[in-house]
């Protein structure tokens, strides 16, 4: 009896982490086939649009900071990502720069050639609206798998070179839905994205204006 | 005779010597520089700014940057990762690096524990102005905007970005290249390149060592991009400039060496017949190249590429002596005494020697490592050369009658004649009045252009690739430099600190691209106090941003007072000896020069690099302020290049005026003048033949006439001197102008532009002044008919 709890006790976290995405490593092959059902809406699609709700939950703090908006990602040139509450804030983001707005002026500005974080926030935002398998598995050691009503995504930096970032699951259907970014130090943040719209016609000159400072 | 063996006896152990010297101290040993630049005089006034300079250069001479690039990513970094591969396996380079790797760790130890003094320039002039609200603005943000995720560290840690931000701004300029997954990556339309930087231990000093870095280069080169398809890897570094050079010079001396050699071969063969004449010049010419090596390898450090390149043409003007001694057989008829011609041409010969020795000892007094070189080559290659004539031959050479009369010596008989004056006064004054006019016109059209392109020659392949390189990585560093003094090192970084004030100025209006200095890793005392205090005030204080900020987080107040209590009372001081231990200063290192600037008995220095510089007159202003220098070396190069070109000028004006004086004292005021119009005509028509053809002359041209001087005076004297056997005496200045013409020619065909001009210069010089000392001896000819012992 003593020997099987001990052996229960040394399966537990195993059995524990066989319910999350990480027990699954994925490969080139299996990650096509697990996001097919978005890939395949994915792949023609030139612009998205929708809302989001993001919360924090800090460390230490018991209340949560939430924050909703809309945002707007235009393939090849990047995402638009608008607050609307609590405060008024846009980011774009494109593949060479970051430029934030408040209330139509350039606030900041930073390009990839003076801070290489610019182009890592670039490169994963685009990867993940896109389902890049390639520019994630370039960032990221990748799990996947199919989930009751679709798929999940798990993705963890390579060896050293996450920084703060422990890992990110991302989870969807047709297209992406939810972003879950966990940080070293216990930091959570989860995106929703809602009212996705995709659409296979270029962005309109009113929305490609955003994305030039 | 006696006397004869004797001296024969001495040269032989000379050469014992001489070859035990050069067997066991300098075969395989000589160390041979190619940098070109390394031939120039100091060129700073400042041995400070010169040892900076060197310090920056050495630095920069060790590394070689490869790219690796693909159609994608991953096959870039797979060529990067076998390109890397394979250059550590070949065990030529002492690091190559291809991962950067950010140690947190390091720089945590050293400025995670100083934050409470350290600043972003950025944040530091919020507080200046009171603004400690925007830091705010900016963590509120970042907690409810994406922006958030481009801070380096949580929220927790560091909540106002205070310290993320002074690490921010520690990372270079660096162009178009981008840290990715701890690589560098340069994007380009056809696919991203990787970066690879190799560094070899010492500069390369031999030119096997300088042959085998290229092929090491070159081998991996070729394997990586056959074992990736579609890969192509592009190199960029001064070794490359060194191989090249070396390839270039050491071809060059393979062929200007052998062609002189086969022409006296040849010369020597048809005027003089038999073995023993050429075994004999060409035992005198190796003589004079072993003595020269040896003498370089001994006096200098390291000889140059093209002390070696000019050394190989030594023998054109080596040859003269033997020349000039086997001639004597063809003097008159009958069984030839070579002991007796000691006594005829011995003198003449010796006089010549010195004469041309003195040419040259001219550049060995100008601070100039590179002449200086090519001068001692030259004197004691001749010297041997000479010594070996007078010692060796009169013991060895056969004593026979001269069977036959050379071609050359028909042909000298009809040159003879050109000096006899048949032609009237009236065409002969034409004649004058047209090179006058044509002196006139080529000297008014002469164009003077002291720029160090004189000094560079480099292919063309290299020079693409290397611009290709720079353009992937969007530029580099600039040759031009701030040199920062100050007493001691406190005073140093505020220095620095204040001229930044005026770069951060000139960058943010575009006048240039970014720098590099010290003080933006290591800040001083002053500012890192002063930064406590801003901090204590407006940041860490009951009702500050932080206490605010924290708040509207939702943080609870217990924890917004630890956080407050925490704030160090005092600044924690970082100190340059501290900062320099530590693994993080290493890529700043080299631009910190404290050992430099001590040993110059001057305190301490610094640099401050910049790239992409726009508007050079903005950044020189900024040097009017104390202890501050800007530094333009390749302007100082052209600048000393000009100063010597004048110096040489007026050098060769006195040079004129003595050998002028000593011509007069030995010939007469009016015989004097004749024989100077030869050197001093030839070297007018040099000049103006130049500005005619449109040929941008340099200090080198002025130089080479200097030589021309030495050479055209001994044409000269010997014609005068040899009065009595005008056409053997024109034979032999004839044979040896032939060779001086055939090597200096040689000369002229180098890819050093400045060995071209020195080439040139000589050939033109000695052709004008050989046929000007034919011409203006001629009217000596009525002095044959009169008696001997008649005064000079």
């Amino acid at each position: 009896m003593r020997l099987l709890a001990a052996a229960l006790l040394a399966l537990g976290p195993a059995v524990a982490t066989a319910a999350d995405v990480f027990a699954f490593p994925a490969t080139a092959q299996t990650f096509e086939r697990d996001v097919a059902t978005a890939t395949r809406v994915l792949r023609d699609a030139q612009v998205l649009r929708g809302q989001y709700e993001q919360e924090k939950r800090l460390k230490g703090v018991p209340r949560p900071l939430k924050a909703e908006g809309d945002f707007l990602f235009a393939r090849g040139r990047g995402i638009a990502w608008m607050t609307r509450k609590p405060f008024e804030s846009e980011l774009v983001i494109t593949t060479t720069d970051i430029i934030q707005r408040e209330g139509g002026r350039v606030s900041m500005r930073l390009s990839a050639a003076q801070q290489p974080s610019v182009r890592v926030v670039a490169d994963v935002f685009a990867a993940v609206f896109a389902l890049d398998f390639d520019a994630l598995a370039a960032r990221f050691k990748l799990y996947s798998r199919t989930v009751p009503g679709g798929w999940e995504l798990g993705l963890r930096p390579h060896d050293g070179q996450g920084g703060a970032l422990r890992q990110i699951v991302v989870s969807g259907g047709k297209h992406v839905q939810r972003v879950r970014v966990s940080d070293t130090n216990g930091d959570e943040t989860a995106i929703r994205l809602r009212n996705t719209v995709v659409a296979n016609k270029p962005a309109t000159a009113e929305e490609l204006k955003r994305f030039t400072p | 005779m006696s006397g004869l063996g004797q001296r024969f006896g001495l040269w032989l152990a000379a050469m014992v010597a001489l070859a035990l010297v050069y067997g066991f101290g300098v075969h395989g040993r000589m160390r041979v520089e190619t940098d070109l630049l390394a031939m120039l005089p100091q060129v700073e006034r400042d041995a400070l700014v010169e040892s900076a300079v060197r310090a920056l250069s050495d630095a920069t001479g060790r590394r070689t940057l490869f790219l690796a690039g693909a159609p994608d990513a991953a096959r870039a970094r797979a060529a990067a990762e076998d390109l890397a591969a394979r250059l550590r396996d070949s065990g030529a380079f002492s690091a190559v690096t291809l991962r950067i790797a950010l140690d947190d760790g390091a720089l945590d130890a050293l400025y995670g524990t100083r934050r409470a003094a350290l600043l972003s320039g950025t944040h530091r002039a919020w507080l200046r102005e009171g603004a400690a609200a925007r830091l705010g603005d900016d963590a509120l943000r970042a907690l409810y905007t994406p922006s958030g995720w481009l801070r380096a560290r949580p929220f927790a840690e560091d909540p106002l970005n205070l310290y993320g931000d002074f690490l921010a701004q520690l990372l270079p300029a660096a162009g178009k290249v981008h840290l990715q997954d701890s690589l560098l990556v340069a994007p380009s339309p056809q696919g991203p390149y990787v970066l690879v930087a190799a560094e070899t231990a010492a500069t390369a000093f031999t030119l096997a060592g300088n042959a085998r870095l290229e092929q090491v280069i070159a081998e991996s080169i070729a394997g990586t991009e056959q074992a990736h398809a579609g890969a192509e890897v592009l190199c960029s570094g001064v070794v490359r400039y060194a191989a090249a050079a070396a390839a270039s010079g050491t071809a060059e001396i393979a062929t200007f060496g052998s062609i002189s050699t086969a022409a006296i071969v040849l010369l020597v063969l048809l005027t003089f017949r038999g073995p023993r004449p050429l075994l004999l010049t060409l035992t005198s010419l190796a003589v004079g190249a072993l003595a020269a090596l040896t003498a370089c390898h001994f006096l200098f450090d390291r000889v140059h590429l093209i002390t070696l390149v000019f050394g190989s043409t030594l023998t054109g003007v080596a040859v003269d002596y033997s020349i000039h001694y086997f001639a004597d057989q063809f003097r008159q008829r009958g069984e030839w005494d070579p002991r007796a011609t000691l006594h005829h041409v011995g003198p003449a010969i010796l006089v010549g020697m010195l004469a041309t020795a003195l040419g040259y000892l001219a550049l060995v007094l100008l601070p100039f490592p590179g002449l200086r070189q090519m001068a001692v080559f030259s004197i004691v290659g001749i010297g041997a050369a000479c010594a070996t004539v007078l010692l060796a031959y009169p013991f060895l050479a056969n004593r026979r009658a001269a069977a036959h009369r050379p071609a050359a010596l028909a042909l000298s008989a009809q040159l003879a004649r050109i000096g006899t004056p048949k032609v009237s006064s009236g065409s002969a004054l034409a004649a004058l009045v047209a090179a006058l006019a044509f002196t006139a016109f080529g000297l008014s059209r002469l164009v003077f252009v002291d720029d160090v392109r004189a000094l560079q020659s480099t292919p063309e392949w290299l020079k693409a690739e290397d611009a290709r390189v720079r353009e992937l990585l969007g530029g580099g560093q600039d040759t031009r430099f701030f040199l920062i003094e100050g007493p001691d090192a406190e005073a140093l970084l505020q220095a620095e600190e204040r001229l930044r004030e005026g770069l951060d100025a000139l960058v943010a209006r575009g006048a240039l691209g970014g720098y590099q200095a010290v003080s933006r890793a290591l800040p001083s005392l002053a500012r890192q106090r002063e930064n406590h205090a801003w901090l204590a005030a407006q940041v860490y204080s009951a009702d500050g941003v932080l206490a605010r900020t924290l708040a509207d987080a939702g943080y609870a107040e217990p924890d917004i007072r630890a956080r407050l209590q925490a704030f160090p009372r005092e600044a924690p001081g970082l100190t340059p000896d501290e900062w320099l231990a530590s693994s993080v200063s290493a890529p700043l290192r080299n631009q910190w020069l404290a050992a430099e600037g001590l040993a110059h008995g001057r305190g301490v220095a610094s640099v401050v690099s910049l790239a992409g510089v726009n508007d050079l007159a903005a950044l020189q202003a900024l040097a009017q302020q104390d202890g501050v220098t800007f530094v333009d070396r390749v302007a100082r190069i052209s600048q000393v290049m000009q100063r010597f070109r004048k110096l040489a000028g007026a050098g060769l004006a006195a040079a004129f005026a003595v050998v002028t004086g000593a011509l007069m004292l030995r010939y007469g005021a009016a015989g004097g003048a004749r024989l100077i119009v030869a050197p001093l005509g030839g070297a007018m028509l040099t000049l103006a033949t130049l500005g005619a053809a449109g040929v941008e002359a340099n200090l080198f041209n002025v130089l080479a006439l200097l030589l021309v001087l030495g050479m055209g005076v001994d044409y000269a004297v010997f014609m005068r001197e040899g009065r009595g056997a005008r056409s053997t005496v024109i034979m032999a200045i004839v044979l040896a102008g032939l060779m001086t013409l055939l090597s200096f020619g040689l000369l002229a065909l180098s890819t050093t532009p400045f060995i071209r001009s020195l080439g040139l210069t000589v050939v033109l010089g000695v052709t004008f002044t050989f046929l000007l000392a034919l011409l203006a001896s001629g009217g000596d000819n009525a002095a044959l008919a009169r008696p001997p012992g008649h005064p000079r």
